[in-house]
């Protein structure tokens, strides 16, 4: 594919459990340390640690809908920080041509305890309740848009494919601004389901760790505000950062296990690079998808050791857990902080190599880097690969 | 640019493939089944359009489908069935992109695991069960079945997913991503849905929000799979015409600007609040049609209203409507027997939830 | 039934094998072999299934590789645990 045209980023909002905003979240990352627990939001029997947000973060007079779950709430947070981040008044969002594209791991389907709860004779009012389960309605209800929506449904890479999406409208012209990234509040079932395939760790995850035993689940969003040609000129500030390129590919293998040659990543990571026109040396970093799981760490550092070589990489997923339909978005606010700052964290959980992967490790400490650009990937249930090539500028440098 | 419609694939209660549909519409009638639905007030029955999936067994072999649930089984049968009518079923298809919409998910799956997680005592979870209610199973199946490696996409925003999955494999093409994409949707029926559709139609209930703003003969829920193989400009010009446009955005907050000299093709199905809005939207003149009467209501309708344009574009013909009093207004031009479609385009135009609208549509 | 009956019977219901009747699968022959096709997602259902089922549970794969040789072996690791 040929080079297409970057498309500007004004302003970015992130929760999770490492912080109710970007900054926080940042702060965190580079202080080394982690704390996952078993949770605290539902009752369960399981023990098994995860980060969640553990505040009461909703700013409920903030918003007009008060009653909705919880990734919506999460969704919102985060896009009122991204708003504010691009210096926007919010009202620029009624009057412009603006979609929202959200990732998420469930979307419309009636993921909503209160209907199980409701028991054999419900009543039930199922439109709003679907509106209440979907963050890209929730975003488009309270900031009044009148573009297009899109809620993606990618499992792991919903975030970082809904971003590569978002992108294309902006292109295209569809749209002015796109709000765009993604959402997944920590879910008894997902925490149930993923205990039943026996890939959670019982411990803080160790990804790309030899004594690696699975991943820890995670909550949180990150939103990002897209923006056209035409309303950058109109922005007091210059644009955070912009999207390279977006490379997406399947691996055609298993509905859960990671394809042992890495050939459907690598596409994707061809793909990504070919769109942005960046060259190896380009990439300053990676931020790994590295989950803590067998499987998943072992293909990606061997794509990784045969693509960049050289290239420092981690995973951030050892603050945060595995935020499934958040993570491709919270990844790539990381990503981009983290060339703002001119250093990236270390991969906490990492500390002893694994004989099976190549001779190429996740950074142990913090570490400076030079260049505005760098990579962000994830790895999805199903086999979905998606890569974000991202930028401080609109050209590597 | 346009996109080329080069195969449809689909089932429901109409029965299986574009054939089976294309019959429907002519004699304008489909069978719904009686489905029993056991509440703690007794039993109730509700009728319902379903799809069989039987066919799926030509394309797929027993050992592969053997941990496959009926509504992947619909989505992968609507992919096949899209795939051998552009007789691409074997062909070096180039790089293929693949697209699934939903409005609901797989909504059997949830409720029973949300059943077994949240509402047993002991808290249980199949390991089977919850990989196949993760909402990329169907896509994911598809790809392996293929052998298919390009970009695959998951979408589920209720009655606006076809509208954006149509709009993201429009725009694949656009960026030369992929040659083809396969895009298209699914929904199924369950015993929520069943008892929802009691709710809304039960006579006597007082707490049903519809109930006398269509005659519940028409509102029978529906399910099923419509899947498309779409193709870039080159291709040579397709029987069942191409895709022109595809537009979302919120009515009650700004309009509508509607395509001229269009049929239209109404989403109105008995399950979405705004069934009784299209006629403050069209012209005097408009020419409409709606066919949820061969399908039944579900989020992803829309997706069979293209396929019958498709079916349009091929005979030269706008098939009669079926009959609904929602938007059987006086100001509204309902078409009543069929017509030629002469040189009009066809716009498959969907009110949603929260005043979205989305429409696709059609040229020849 | 037997523990190693009610396996067989759970492991082609719940793993949907309508080609394979129960009494098919000899005790000693490799579940993971070619006749029966099972992977590893298969691995965990059984897991979950015996569990669900027999009150034993198998906290990973580590643990349940040995164990889900043959129904020899996870009668055997279902009876030392009852």
């Amino acid at each position: 594919m040929k080079p297409l045209a970057p498309v500007a980023i004004a302003g970015i909002g992130c929760i999770c459990s490492a912080g109710l905003v970007l900054k926080e979240c940042m702060d965190f990352l580079y202080k080394g340390k982690r704390n996952p627990a078993p949770p605290v939001n539902f009752s369960t029997k399981l023990t098994f640690p995860v980060f969640e947000v553990l505040e009461d973060f909703f700013q409920s007079n903030l918003f007009e809908e008060n009653n909705i779950l919880r990734t919506c709430k999460l969704a919102l947070t985060a896009t009122l920080e991204a708003i504010s981040d691009a210096g926007f008044d919010r009202k620029i969002l009624e009057t412009k041509r603006v979609g929202a594209c959200i990732g998420t791991n469930v979307g419309c389907s009636m993921h909503d305890e209160s209907f199980a709860n409701d028991g054999n004779t419900p009543f039930i009012t199922p439109v709003n309740r679907f509106l209440f389960s979907n963050p890209t309605s929730s975003i488009a209800s309270e900031f009044k848009m009148t573009g297009p929506l899109q809620t993606v449904v990618n499992a792991c890479s919903s975030g970082s494919d809904a971003l590569g999406l978002a992108a294309s409208w902006i292109r295209s012209g569809i749209c002015d601004i796109v709000i765009t990234g993604g959402a997944d509040e920590m879910y008894q079932i997902t925490y149930t389901g993923f205990k039943s395939l026996l890939i959670n760790d019982d411990s803080p995850c160790k990804p790309f760790d030899v004594n690696r035993k699975g991943l820890n689940l995670g909550e949180g969003a990150a939103v990002f505000i897209l923006v056209s040609q035409e309303i950058e000129k109109e922005m007091k500030k210059d644009p955070r950062a912009y999207i390279l390129g977006y490379g997406s590919a399947t691996d055609a293998f298993h509905h859960t296990k990671t394809r042992p040659d890495g050939k459907g990543l690598k596409l994707a990571i061809e793909e990504a690079m070919e769109t942005s026109g960046a060259t190896l040396s380009d990439i300053a970093f990676i931020n790994a998808h590295g989950t803590g799981t067998l499987d998943n760490d072992l293909v990606e550092s061997r794509v990784l050791y045969e693509m960049f070589p050289g290239v420092p990489f981690f995973s951030t997923k050892g603050y945060t857990g595995h935020t499934l339909g958040a993570a491709g978005a919270i990844e790539a606010a990381f990503t981009i902080a983290c060339i703002e700052e001119g250093r990236v964290p270390a991969s906490v959980g990492f500390t002893t190599s694994d004989p099976e992967m190549p001779p190429a490790y996740p950074l142990q400490q913090n570490a400076t880097i030079n260049g505005n650009t760098a990579l962000s990937e994830t790895l999805a249930f199903g086999g979905n690969n998606s890569v974000l090539i991202l930028s401080t500028g609109e050209h590597p440098a | 640019m346009k996109v080329s419609i080069k195969g449809i694939g689909v089932l429901g209660g109409f029965g299986c493939g574009i054939g089976d549909l294309n019959k429907t519409i002519i004699t304008g009638k489909s069978s719904s089944a009686a489905m029993v639905i056991k509440t703690t007030d007794g039993d109730i029955e509700v009728p319902a359009f379903l799809a069989n999936t039987d066919r799926l067994k030509s394309f797929v072999s027993k050992r592969d489908l053997r941990r496959i649930d009926h509504y992947i089984r619909m989505a992968l049968l609507g992919c096949f069935l899209a795939l051998e009518d552009a007789d691409m079923l074997h062909a070096n298809r180039g790089k293929m992109g693949i697209i699934i919409a939903t409005g609901y998910g797989s909504t059997c799956n949830t409720f029973d695991l949300q059943h077994s997680v949240i509402t047993e005592a002991a808290p249980f979870c199949s390991p089977i069960q919850f990989s196949n209610s993760v909402h990329n199973a169907a896509a994911t199946y598809i790809s392996i079945l293929l052998k298919e490696m390009g970009p695959n996409l998951s979408v589920s925003h209720y009655d606006m997913s076809i509208a954006s999955a149509f709009l993201s494999a429009y725009q694949w093409l656009q960026e030369g991503r992929v040659e083809s994409v396969l895009v298209g949707s699914v929904d199924e029926y369950s015993k929520i849905l069943g008892y929802f559709r009691h709710c809304l139609y039960n006579k006597g209930n007082k707490k049903a929000d519809f109930a006398g703003k269509m005659n519940h003969e028409y509102a029978i829920i529906g399910e099923g799979a419509n899947f498309f193989v779409l193709t870039g400009e080159n291709e040579a010009n397709s029987p069942y015409g191409f895709i022109e446009e595809i537009k979302m955005g919120n009515f009650k907050r700004k309009g509508i600007n509607l395509p001229e000299n269009t049929a239209f093709f109404l989403g109105a199905d008995g399950y979405s609040e705004c069934d009784d809005q299209y006629v403050n939207y069209l012209s005097e003149d408009a020419r409409v049609a709606s066919y949820s009467h061969l399908y039944g209501g579900l989020p992803v309708g829309t997706g069979f209203d293209i396929a019958i344009a498709a079916l349009s574009n091929k005979f030269g013909t706008v098939f009669k409507s079926g009959d609904s009093p929602i938007y059987n207004s006086d100001r509204l031009n309902v078409i009543r027997h069929n017509e030629d479609l002469g040189s009009r385009r066809i716009c498959c135009l969907k009110l949603g939830a929260g005043g979205s609208y989305g429409w696709v549509s059609l040229n020849h | 039934m037997t523990i190693k009956e009610k396996l067989k019977k759970l492991i082609v219901e719940t793993l949907h094998l309508e080609d394979i009747r129960p009494e098919e699968i000899e005790d000693d022959e490799p579940l993971f072999g070619e006749k029966l096709g099972l992977d590893s997602i298969d691995a965990v259902e059984i897991v979950f299934q015996v569990e669900h089922h027999f009150g034993v549970g198998i906290k990973n794969m580590k643990e349940g590789r040995p164990a889900l040789q043959s129904i020899n072996t996870l009668a055997a690791f279902i009876e030392a645990r009852l």
